[in-house]
This record gives C-alpha cells, structure tokens and sequence, in this order.
C-alpha cells in the first residue's frame, strides 16, 4: 500500500503543469550561473567548470524556493480538495498516508532537481568544450573531497 | 441475510462535547439505510467515523467484509481539477490496484459519463462531478456504500438514475447507508431510516412494513406546526406539552409534498 502511495504521489507530481512552470525558471536561474560565468576570468572554460560554477552560484538559493514551491503543499492540497477520505475509505492507514506523502515529496523533488542538473549539464556540453572524463572525475572528487570529505571516504572504500 | 455492518455504544466528543452518544447499528447485505437529521446532528460524523477518517471516542465499527473495501461519496466532490474524470479514477484506482482500465470505465458508463472525454474535472458542473464522485465510489465494487447527500447538485433525471442505480447495486448484496435531509428522497430510496438527532438515534423506521409508524416530530415555530397539521390532519397530529420548540405526535406518513 505505501509503495502504490508513492508511486501515486510521484505521478501527480509530475502530472501538475506548476512543475513544468518551476523546472523552466529553475534553468533559467541556473543558466543566469553559466551567463556570470562567462564574465569570469579563467584561464579554462570547459563544461564542468561551468556547469560547478552554475550550480554553486545558485543552487544553494533557488534549490530549498523550488522544492517549496514544487512539493511545499502536497498535504495541504490533499484536505483542502478533501481528497483524504478517499484515502482513508480504501484502507489507508494515517502512518501510510503521512510516510507515503513524506517519501513520495522527497522522492519527487530528489528526480526533479537530478532532471533540472541533467539538463544543465548537457547545456554546458553544447556550450563549452568537454575535457577528458577523467578530468571531470577528478575535478569532481576534489570538489567532493573539500566539500564532502566523509562522502569522499566512503566513495573511496566502495 | 448476512450483517455487512455492525456499530454498537458508539460515541465520539470534541473538546469534551457530546457528537454521538451511544449509537448503535446494523446493517445487512442488499440493505439500503437513511440517515436523516437536522444540520448538525452527526449524520456526517458517523459516516466518517465508518469510512475510517474520524476516530470514535468509543464502541466499535465491525465491518464483516473489508476486503471488498468500503465505497464513500463525501458531501462535497473531492477530485483533481486539473485531471480528466478517467484520470482521476485511474489515480484513485491506483491505491489499491483493484479496479483496472475497464472496470473504471464501466463506472463511468454506469454513472452517465463517458469515459473518452478529455475535459478537465475543473470544468465540470457541479452535477457531473457528483457523478465522477458516485463512479469512483462504485469502481472498486464495495460491499459498503456510504453516500452523504448524494442527490447535491443532480438534475430530477440524475436523482432518478440515482435511484436506480442504489437499488440495482442493493439487489447485488451492496448495503448502502445514505445521509440527507431530503425526508422526500430518502423515502423513496430506502428500505429502513435512522433518524438521528442531538448524537442519538432515536427512532429506526421501516418503510418496507406497511404498519402504521409513530414518529415524534418538533418544528421549529407555530407558523412551522401549523402548516403541519394542515397537511397531516389534525387526527395525525398530536402535541405534546413543550416549553420551546412545537412538537408532538405524528401517526400517519406525512404526505410527499409537504418537504
């Protein structure tokens, strides 16, 4: 029952216009990083540099906007629609309803922003030029290093 | 005939105040049950508390056949505005993977609406909405069915086929309680009604035997009671001493176009 409250809680997440309004403004705030980026004096300019740039640059405030705005009413909606009696009547119980809720939200906003970044990144392949991948490997495990160290460890046991 | 439903000493307070004191019920399979009572007499809370949404103070609810689950039409239309009818079924189905593509369009057929339209719920009327409400209450073929005022915003055509539908639904095992203060319609749908008033059932009539009821009935002015005897007789009619409201008597059925 929990799985099937989730997997509907993701279709309507991902079935409301609203999200398709807020994934355009997010890329438009992303790619406001890439456009300062370009002001920028570095001796590089390749996709990944750009594509860091951009997400450290706003992400960090557009991020906790967009999941408020994309997922922040998702139990409200629900009573204010009135739509928890149905819930209730096929079985539901109050813990599945508020877990399946929780999970789905969460599950939902980690898909639309990994979709918002996937997007991102191919931008920046179109933009500037790639590097090996290596280089992006290590560029992204020194970034993890000094910003994640614990992550790092781990990433580097597994 | 098999019980489907069984409520006994059943009490719900908010805040320390009475909502239903001591309720006790039953219903059996192909049974059709009304609910009537004034405006805030629990009508709706004891519907709630069978659908499972509200926790009773007290006493219990047995169902015998929760598998099947329990269908409910709450008194205003919950749904996604921005969805189609089917899809909004077809999410609803979704919670308990029971009822597929073609029980749910079988719902809509059987409610009126036509499963291909695309139209968003948002631009329904208000009776078409009623109407997905009633279907998504059926797909799932419950043995339970609990309607609160389910005649809200259908036209005389869709309260007929309202009708219909209950007792065709009745006479495949489906016990349907129904609360309204409709007194007319749920005459005319029910095989036995509850009246509740104040938290309590006070009178449990059966419009299937033809013996003569006695029900004690109270309006709310002289101008309310005179009307009443006017059109239940004065041999109908006898008043009881009362300090507020009129109230009395009442030993014949009250005739249909009074309500």
């Amino acid at each position: 029952m929990l799985t099937n409250i989730i997997r509907l809680e993701l279709k309507r997440l991902f079935g409301k216009k609203k999200l398709l309004v807020l994934g355009t403004l997010g890329l438009g705030l992303l790619i406001t990083g890439i456009v300062s980026y370009l002001d920028c004096d570095t001796p590089q300019r390749t996709s990944f540099e750009a594509f860091s740039f951009a997400t450290g640059y706003i992400l960090p405030l557009a991020l906790p906007l967009l999941a408020g705005l994309s997922s922040g009413d998702i139990l409200a909606e629900d009573r204010h629609l009135g739509l928890v009696p149905l819930f209730m009547s096929r079985g539901v119980s109050p813990y599945q309803y508020i877990s399946g809720k929780a999970i789905g939200g969460i599950v939902g906003q980690i898909f639309f922003t990994g979709g918002l970044l996937v997007i991102l990144l191919l931008i920046t392949f179109l933009l500037f030029p790639g590097g090996p991948i290596l280089t992006y490997a290590a560029d992204f495990a020194k970034g993890l290093a000094a910003t994640n160290p614990v992550a790092y460890c781990m990433v580097l046991h597994s | 005939m098999k019980e489907i439903l069984k409520i006994r000493s059943l009490k719900k307070s908010v805040r320390r105040k009475p909502i239903l004191r001591d309720i006790n019920l039953t219903l059996i399979e192909g049974e059709i049950l009304g609910l009537i009572g004034p405006n805030g007499a629990g009508k709706t809370t004891l519907l709630k508390i069978i659908s499972g949404t509200v926790m009773a103070t007290a006493g219990s609810v047995l169902l015998t056949e929760q598998e099947s689950g329990i269908g409910i039409l709450p008194e205003s239309p919950a749904l996604l505005l921005g969805l189609s009818g089917f899809q909004n079924l077809q999410l609803l189905a979704s919670i308990r993977r029971k009822a597929g593509e073609l029980e749910i369009k079988e719902a809509l057929e059987t409610v009126g609406l036509d499963p291909a339209k695309r139209k968003a719920v948002g631009n329904y009327s208000l009776g078409m909405k009623q109407r997905l409400m009633l279907a998504q209450a059926i797909m799932e073929k419950p043995k339970l069915l609990l309607l609160d005022e389910p005649t809200n915003g259908l036209d005389p055509l869709g309260i007929i086929d309202l009708r219909q539908l209950l007792f065709r639904l009745a006479s495949q095992g489906v016990g349907i309680i129904i609360a309204s203060h409709l007194l007319h319609e749920i005459e005319l749908m029910c095989h036995r009604v509850a009246i509740i008033s104040n938290g309590t059932i006070f009178r449990e009539v059966d419009l299937r035997s033809g013996e003569q009821q006695f029900i004690e009935i109270s309006v709310s002015s002289h101008i309310d009671w005179n009307k009443l005897v006017q059109s239940a007789g004065k041999d109908s009619l006898r008043q009881l001493p009362s300090k507020g409201s009129p109230m009395g008597i009442l030993n014949s059925e009250l005739p249909g176009d009074y309500f």
